[in-house]
């Protein structure tokens, strides 16, 4: 008897069972990400992990057999302030896949949804291969609606593991063949760039509360939430670049080991901030954190291709746009909130 | 709508889902469990928008996990209500 409720473990059981329950399905088949419970910690736990409404889990008597976990996020949509949800950690034991836990975990998320008037629940689903079954359950759900195909930037830092750990003999040899042309990124010699300290959060509200404007939809942002964000014991890193003794610019990212036919760890850029930045000190701070991800041991740093990030800097410091493969998707409680298209996003990649 | 009408078309819908990819059909009574039946989450959701589509109802928007349907019988039960709430409306 499936049993739907509240998750009751703790991070490390979180990341054990998600982490599983993909590596059942797919290892060999696609990437798959290696979650950390310091990493989904910091996704999907309030700070006493207390705040667990939105960690809906399925359970058979005590065993953990499914989770929809989702953190409650306000975004704004063409100025007006939602509130909201995200996730991507959806998982189920494929031993349980005929009893209907998916939809079951889906209904319950729907109905804390609607006790707590969050408009809509946000996501990736990920189409980049057949053998992804995310697609067919939540393409099929009538309340899903796509927002846009999204892909990554890829800077490549080691080639050869990366070339290690694609699947397809193509994709292996443009990997490697890249490395012949590419080296690793270098520390740029540049004044004003340095790490993230607490007393820059105001600087970076300012930063961020530009890019969520700018954007038709997005995080809208508060102190604790980019705090958090920005500075997560050692989960994330974060560099900021100063013009003049103040803070005009700032990268944030943290670490995601993927499996494929190797582990390779990317740095995952989750937030920049460079429109405020003189050209060159754009791409200065780039090359900073991509040089800090190569001394940490990161094989390659990824970002979401969205139109809210420059392109030339990017290109400028490596970084190769890769094809769409998610769906940026909202799950509207009720009425529709997204009735027309959009384009402009500011939003994280997981 | 008559019930019998009904259970035989929601058979024919599940029959339909099951042999989309050309397996053999199971025996599905009215009684037989969907986890017995091999029905996993993507043939459920098609199941559910082949009924909403088939009845002109929609029964996924307001419903709990704990009352969703698991034998074809609670299925057109559910139906049978949705279809009179609807003709009341």
């Amino acid at each position: 008897m499936i049993e739907i409720r509240t998750f009751d473990g703790d991070p490390q059981e979180l990341a054990t069972f998600c982490t599983s329950s993909w590596r059942k399905r797919y290892e060999g088949r696609m990437p798959v990400p290696l979650w950390s419970p310091s990493f989904l910690e910091w996704e999907l736990m309030g700070e006493d992990h207390k705040d667990r409404d939105y960690l809906v889990a399925a359970y058979d008597k005590s065993r953990l057999v499914g989770m929809l976990p989702a953190r409650p996020a306000r975004y704004q949509l063409n100025g007006r302030s939602v509130s909201g949800t995200w996730g991507s950690f959806f998982g189920v034991d494929p031993e349980y896949e005929n009893e209907g836990v998916s939809l079951k975990l889906n209904l319950e998320q729907r109905r804390r949804h609607r006790l707590h008037g969050a408009e809509v629940f946000m996501g990736f689903v990920y189409f980049g291969s057949a053998a992804s079954m995310g697609k067919d359950f939540w393409l099929r759900q009538r309340s899903l609606k796509i927002i846009r195909k999204v892909g990554l930037w890829a800077r490549l830092i080691d080639h050869r593991a990366v070339s290690d750990f694609e699947f397809s003999p193509r994709d292996r040899f443009a990997t490697r063949a890249l490395g012949w042309f590419q080296g690793p990124p270098k520390a740029p010699r540049a004044a004003g760039i340095r790490a993230f300290r607490p007393d820059d959060l105001s600087d970076c509200l300012r930063l961020a509360g530009g890019l969520s404007q700018s954007a038709e939809f997005g995080y809208e942002w508060n102190e604790p939430s980019l705090q958090r964000r920005l500075s997560f014991r050692d989960v994330t890193r974060t560099l900021v670049a100063e013009v003049e003794g103040r803070v005009e610019g700032f990268i944030s990212y943290c670490h995601l080991n993927l499996l494929g036919r190797r582990t390779v760890t990317a740095g995952v850029i989750d937030l920049l901030s460079i429109e405020n930045l003189p050209s060159a000190q754009q791409k200065n701070l780039i090359r900073a954190a991509l040089a800090q991800m190569a001394d940490e041991g990161c094989h390659m740093a990824l970002l979401l291709r969205i139109s809210s990030h420059p392109v030339w800097p990017l290109v400028a410091t490596g970084f190769i746009a890769q094809p769409p493969e998610y769906y940026y998707v909202a799950q509207s409680m009720g009425r529709e909130i997204f009735d027309k298209p959009v384009k402009r996003l500011h939003i994280h990649w997981r | 709508m008559d019930q019998q009408l009904i259970t035989t078309r929601l058979k024919e819908l599940l029959t339909q889902v099951l042999t989309r990819s050309g397996e053999e059909p199971p025996t599905i009574g009215l009684d037989s469990g969907f986890p017995e039946l091999g029905v996993n989450s993507v043939d459920l959701l098609e199941f559910v928008l082949g009924l909403e589509d088939g009845f002109g109802v929609r029964v996924l928007d307001d419903m709990l996990p704990e009352d969703l349907p698991t034998t074809l019988a609670q299925w057109a039960d559910l139906l049978q209500t949705r279809i009179q709430r609807k003709a009341a409306a």
